[in-house]
Formats: C-alpha cells, sequence, structure tokens
C-alpha cells in the first residue's frame, strides 16, 4: 500500500473526534480524583489521627504537609501536559517536575539527617502504613494510567515518574494526616522511601505500559 | 525544511492547525487534504535524520497512522508543527529500536553457510511450512500476529485489528509489511 493509498483510507474511515479537555480541567479532575479517595480511604480506616488539630499548631508538620501537597499538584499538572505529544519535555513540565522532585530531595534529606542525629534505629513495624499507603494509590492509579493513554505521552519515562510522583505524593500527604507516629525513622522509611519507589517505577512503568497496545500511538 | 525546534507560527496563523480542527469535527477532504501536505513534509524531516532511507515511506507510513490514532490529543493552543514532530520523532525512534532488534535476531554469516549446506534446506526445494515458520520469526509481534490471525485462523482484516487494538487500515499495512518482509527473508535464503 503506497502512501496516498493510505491517506485515502485514512480519510475514508474518518469519524469526528471529541479533543482532550484543556489541560488544567484534566489535571484538576486528577487532583480532585485523589484528594477525594485518599479522605474517603483515611475516613474507612480509622479517620484522621487523634492529635491532628496539635499537630497542625506545629509550623514544622503543616509545612511538610503542605509541601508534600504542592508536590502532588504540580507533579499531577506535568503528567496532564506530557500526555500531549511535543518535541520535548518543556521549560514548564521541568520546572514543575523539577520543584516536586527537589520537594521530595529537601523532605528525604531532612529526615534521614534527623534520623542520624538520633542515632540509626531499626523502625517500627509500619504494616497499617504501607496497606493504607497502597490503598491510597489505588484509584488514582487506575485514573492516571486512564488519563495518560487517552492521551498519547511520547516521553513514556517522564510520563510515568510524573503520574507516579503525583499520586504518591497525595498518598504521602493523606498518611500525614492518617498516622499519629511522627518518629524520623518511621517517617523516613514507611512514608518517605515509598514515594521514591514508587515515582522510579512510574520511569519503568510509563515505558512499558504506554509502549502496549493500551498506547494510543 | 521545517526543523522541529524552531516552529514560530502560532497555531490561530497556521493552516495545518486549521485543517487539523476541522478533521477532528470529521471533515474527511479537509483531513485528506492535511496528510496530503504533511507527508512530504515528514518524507523531508525523515531524509535528514534517518539512515535507512529505503524505510522512510514505511516510517512516513507509520506516522501517518499515528497522527490519526492521536488526533483527538492535538489541542488547538499548541502550534500543530510541534504536535506532529512529536509524534513523528517518537515513531521514528520505535522504528530504529525495532531495526535494532531485528538486527540482533538476524541469523549470521556462519549460521546462514551451514544452514544452505544442509541438503534439507536446499533451495530448489519447495517452500516448506518449516521455513514460513522459520521467516515468521523474523517479523515483529504485530504483524505476526496479524498474518496468523487472518492466514492461519481465518479471521478477516477487520476482525483481525479488532483483536490486536488495530485499526482495518493499519491492519492491511501491518499484512503487507509482513508480506513484504517473509518475501525478502525467503528470497534471501534462495527461494524464488
Amino acid at each position: 500500500m503506497d502512501t496516498r493509498e493510505l491517506i485515502d483510507k485514512l480519510g475514508d474511515e474518518l469519524a469526528p473526534v471529541k479533543p482532550l479537555a484543556p489541560a488544567g480541567r484534566r489535571a484538576l479532575g486528577l487532583c480532585l480524583v485523589c484528594i477525594i479517595f485518599v479522605m474517603a480511604v483515611i475516613y474507612a480506616l480509622h479517620g484522621p489521627r487523634p492529635d491532628l488539630m496539635r499537630a497542625l499548631r506545629s509550623p514544622f508538620y503543616l509545612a511538610q504537609t503542605v509541601s508534600m501537597f504542592l508536590a502532588g499538584l504540580l507533579a499531577s499538572i506535568a503528567t496532564i501536559r506530557l500526555c500531549v505529544p511535543d518535541t520535548k519535555v518543556r521549560a514548564p513540565e521541568r520546572v514543575m517536575l523539577g520543584a516536586a522532585s527537589a520537594i521530595w530531595l529537601f523532605i528525604l534529606s531532612d529526615t534521614f539527617g534527623q534520623v542520624m542525629k538520633i542515632g540509626l534505629a531499626p523502625p517500627d513495624h509500619g504494616d497499617a502504613c504501607v496497606i493504607g499507603f497502597s490503598a491510597m494509590m489505588t484509584l488514582p492509579l487506575a485514573v492516571v494510567i486512564r488519563m495518560m493513554t487517552k492521551g498519547a505521552p511520547v516521553w513514556r519515562g517522564w510520563a510515568g515518574y510524573a503520574a507516579l510522583l503525583s499520586i504518591a505524593s497525595f498518598s504521602a500527604t493523606g498518611m500525614r494526616v492518617f498516622c499519629p507516629n511522627d518518629a524520623p525513622e518511621h517517617l523516613l522509611v514507611w512514608h518517605f522511601l515509598p514515594v521514591a519507589v514508587a515515582a522510579l517505577a512510574g520511569i519503568a512503568l510509563g515505558r512499558f505500559l504506554l509502549k502496549t497496545r493500551l498506547a494510543k500511538i | 525544511m521545517a526543523s522541529a525546534d524552531i516552529h514560530t507560527k502560532s497555531a490561530p496563523e497556521d493552516p495545518w492547525s486549521t485543517l487539523m480542527r476541522a478533521a477532528q469535527a470529521g471533515d474527511a477532504v479537509a483531513y485528506k487534504k492535511l496528510l496530503g501536505e504533511i507527508a512530504p513534509a515528514l518524507t523531508s524531516f525523515l531524509r535528514t535524520r534517518f539512515f535507512f532511507r529505503d524505510h522512510i515511506e514505511d516510517v512516513v507510513q507509520e506516522i501517518l497512522l499515528a497522527i490519526h490514532a492521536a488526533r483527538h490529543t492535538y489541542r488547538p493552543e499548541q502550534p500543530f508543527r510541534n504536535w506532529m514532530y512529536g509524534i513523528a520523532r517518537h515513531k521514528m525512534v520505535d522504528y530504529l529500536r525495532k531495526q535494532g532488534r531485528q538486527r540482533d535476531n538476524e541469523i549470521n554469516d556462519a549460521e546462514l553457510e551451514t544452514f544452505l549446506a544442509d541438503d534439507a534446506n536446499n533451495p530448489e526445494e519447495a517452500l516448506s511450512g518449516k521455513d514460513i515458520r522459520q521467516a515468521l520469526t523474523h517479523l515483529p509481534d504485530k504483524q505476526r500476529q496479524v498474518l496468523l490471525l487472518t492466514k492461519v485462523e481465518g479471521y478477516s482484516m477487520a476482525e483481525a485489528g479488532k483483536k490486536l487494538g488495530m485499526s482495518e487500515t493499519a491492519t492491511k499495512v501491518a499484512a503487507h509489511r509482513a508480506y513484504k518482509k517473509m518475501r525478502e527473508w525467503l528470497i534471501s535464503y534462495g527461494y524464488s
């Protein structure tokens, strides 16, 4: 089949399509899904930590939680923008992903510093945190995969990284509202490292998933 | 030639953007005009970047199919050329990766000599099922599946496409390429 023939065939089978909604609206949708679902999981388990009001009066706790939430927002917008083909990953996406990653690098290094200051100790069991963290990621993960495959990301690794960083950030924010344990070693092992693992796994997931027949191109 | 990174035209002034918006609304005439205009631009784009000159038409067709599948992702506020060349670059890289994988699977000269020295592989003999199976193993997954579904299991192109998540046209293109590759492979082993 030559190219002219292919063009005629594609033209003949053309059906109207609904263009993707604006990136802002889709990003807002993704954030809302994450926030509402994380809150639902918190209440479905045993509700927010009992000392939440007291914790919110701590500037450190507040700054850390807000930063994690902000990282989630930035990564969500970057994810959505990366779902549309472009010749390169443009400056806005780089800045957003860079800022979200920097927030997490700072949180991880700061918490690691605190752990080193008080001396290395094996962290307590964090089964409930692992379950909570994973549960908070389930529906957002399905939604973000659906959004990515509905679009056509050509930068698969970046898109996967942004997507997982985004939903893991929202889950980690939820975990700070859910879990009353503020011990640095607990936070590092059971709350923050899973975000880094999820984000790195996102690169592999993006590269694999967006190469399968689920992908548009 | 337009370069992927130096497009300065804004979307509203770009005639391709206007044609694409019409195509999204279902205007087949505008769509054929658009594809007819971008195909030579894509050919030029590939000529300056692509080593396999003989394969340029194949890659252009792959890009056109990808543009067709992803046409809903184009948004008028984005320059059309960035969107199109983003897809083109992606498909070109994919094609090069596939070529690399196929080269890895190719039989080297020593293996070929051993193969031809074996009487059982005498090219004078009729095309055997074994050779066909061998030729099939040299096809990319999708092309092999298209052939197996249509020629072995008896599905129509449309049905096979549905099973593989491809449009009927894409399935036909894949089948056409599979025949071409099998023919080339069999000829390289002495079949006429």
